[in-house]
């Protein structure tokens, strides 16, 4: 089984799997504590955009998903701040607006299809060893940042007003908060796509939290979990020959499915 | 006494709502300020003002700077999705007095212990805070608020939903708090005959009418009929005030 990543392609792309899943894996917890869960999807699209109109106009599409990003995270932040605002009204906005603008760019860029780019679903397969270290980077700096702040980032995300109150910056720490859950999917979705991004978002806290009984473990658990899909996801999509960021969706769905059943189960 | 608090002809709001027009009031060292009114009438409104939360749109709000504010916010509010324990409530609290990469150390679980104890929950402290009653969740909040030593504390409906024991015990807490650690209070409620036999100062909030800010000696049956809209009786039983 191990010789399926002695290929060159499956060694980048079990990397880029993992360095994506288990960053994701982790960044869903807070997104499900703040309540934010269609912000990454709404993020994940900005960044598909990113890519789109770096392919479009011959730039960098990394440049590009990042710097877009950043300004969708900043909208979502300070439609967050102000209350006369309504934060779901921007994401629905953004969403159908650079899904759509996306789907334009790449239908009007042979170059996107050549390159195997395919924004929805993604494909891991052609991740390069630049991509790779782009990637790595950026998680390695995300996660030193989250090291820092992980106590001040769980409090502001559980319970803002007293964080605020309790002496915390909480504005200039949700911005940084974002800053990083933008950069991590801005990059990660030029490799992976939307649907294994924002799935890596969601699903492995989902488990977590349905399994676990501390905070803690759901980190954790969330984390095993996006470990253990996108192994299994790209050795049967090699063995089946099918796409490979839809088929480890498809096994953090039937994970998710199985354990909350027995969970349903055990405790009925 | 010191003045720790001070509005200034203070409009308060949201967006283009106005919610409080030209407040003034001053809260001073060791008050126990009793904010009452009925939903939607700015309660939370103005313990955010008092705490910094938002701005005010015209007017000043001053406030000390030695001030440490410890807030128990509205326990329904609190998310209850994540298993986070009593002990990882308070404690949270304590992170937010801590430099980045600096970890909890012993001095951080020795004043999480002390607040649980003050609480009357140290046996709770690793039972999930969403598994807890309405009083013991008020407990748990009043716990993390006290970590932080403070010298002002904001209790915002601490008692709503509780049956009557548990929210005669929460008084009973939060006053022997305001006698022996000479803590500043702010309590906010809608229904004033729980807070009248703990506050020395009251601010009435309706939004049809203009606010009150009453002292306890000053109280009486025509001015609060006047406040609520409707006939009320202002009476002392056994050194205890009660209103019908």
């Amino acid at each position: 089984m191990t010789d399926i990543f002695r290929e060159s392609f499956m060694l980048t792309a079990l990397l880029a799997g993992l360095i994506t899943g288990l960053a994701c894996a982790y960044l869903g917890v807070f997104i499900i504590l703040k309540r934010i869960v269609f912000m990454g999807i709404a993020l994940a699209e900005v960044a598909a955009l990113g890519v789109a109109l770096g392919l479009f106009i011959g730039a960098n599409p990394f440049a590009c998903a990042s710097a877009l990003t950043l300004i969708g995270v900043i909208i979502f932040w300070a439609a967050h701040t102000e209350r006369s605002l309504s934060r779901e009204s921007f994401i629905g906005f953004i969403y159908v607006f650079c899904a759509s603008l996306a789907v334009l760019l790449i239908a009007k860029n042979p170059m996107a299809e050549a390159r195997g780019i395919s924004l929805i679903s993604g494909n891991l397969l052609y991740t390069t060893w630049q991509d790779i270290g782009v990637l790595g980077t950026a998680v390695l700096l995300v996660m030193s940042v989250h090291l820092a702040f992980f106590k001040k980032f769980l409090f502001i995300s559980f319970d803002k007003e007293t964080a605020f109150t309790a002496g915390i910056n909480t504005n200039a720490l949700d911005l940084l908060l974002y800053v990083t859950i933008g950069i991590t999917i801005s990059l990660a979705t030029k490799m992976c796509g939307v649907l294994f991004v924002f799935a890596s978002l969601l699903v492995p806290a989902m488990i977590g939290l349905v399994i676990a009984r501390r905070v803690r473990s759901i980190f954790i658990i969330a984390c095993l979990s996006s470990f253990f899909c996108v192994i299994a996801g790209l050795i049967l999509s090699y063995i089946w020959d099918l796409p490979t960021s839809p088929m480890i969706v498809v096994l953090y769905s039937a994970l998710f499915a199985m354990i909350a059943g027995i969970r349903f189960i055990t405790t009925k | 006494m010191r003045k720790v608090v001070e509005f200034k002809n203070a409009t308060l709001g949201y967006g283009r709502k106005v919610i409080f027009d030209r407040l003034s009031l001053d809260i001073y060292e060791n008050d126990f300020l009793g904010v009452v009114g009925p939903n939607g009438s700015g309660k939370s409104t103005f313990l955010r003002a008092v705490m910094g939360l938002i701005k005010p749109k015209n007017g000043k709000v001053d406030r000390s700077g030695a001030l440490k504010f410890g807030y128990c916010m509205q326990r329904q509010f609190i998310d209850t999705l994540f298993p986070f324990t009593v002990f990882d409530i308070v404690m949270m609290a304590r992170a937010s007095i801590k430099g980045a990469f600096k970890r909890p150390d012993s001095e951080d679980r020795k004043k999480v212990s002390g607040s649980l104890e003050i609480a009357g929950i140290s046996h709770l402290a690793l039972s999930a805070f969403r598994d807890l009653s309405g009083g013991q969740k008020q407990r748990a909040l009043i716990a993390r608020a006290l970590s932080l030593e403070p010298n002002f504390l904001v209790l915002d409906e601490p008692t709503t939903d509780l049956d009557v024991k548990g929210e005669r015990e929460i008084l009973e807490l939060i006053t022997a708090l305001h006698k022996n650690k000479r803590l500043t209070i702010i309590l906010v409620s809608h229904e004033l005959n729980e807070v009248v036999n703990c506050s020395g100062k009251f601010l009435f909030l309706n939004s049809k009418l203009p606010h009150r800010i009453v002292m306890k000696d000053d109280l009486n049956g025509n001015m609060l009929s006047e406040i609520f809209g409707v006939k009320m009786e202002f009476k002392k039983i056994d050194n205890k005030y009660i209103i019908t």
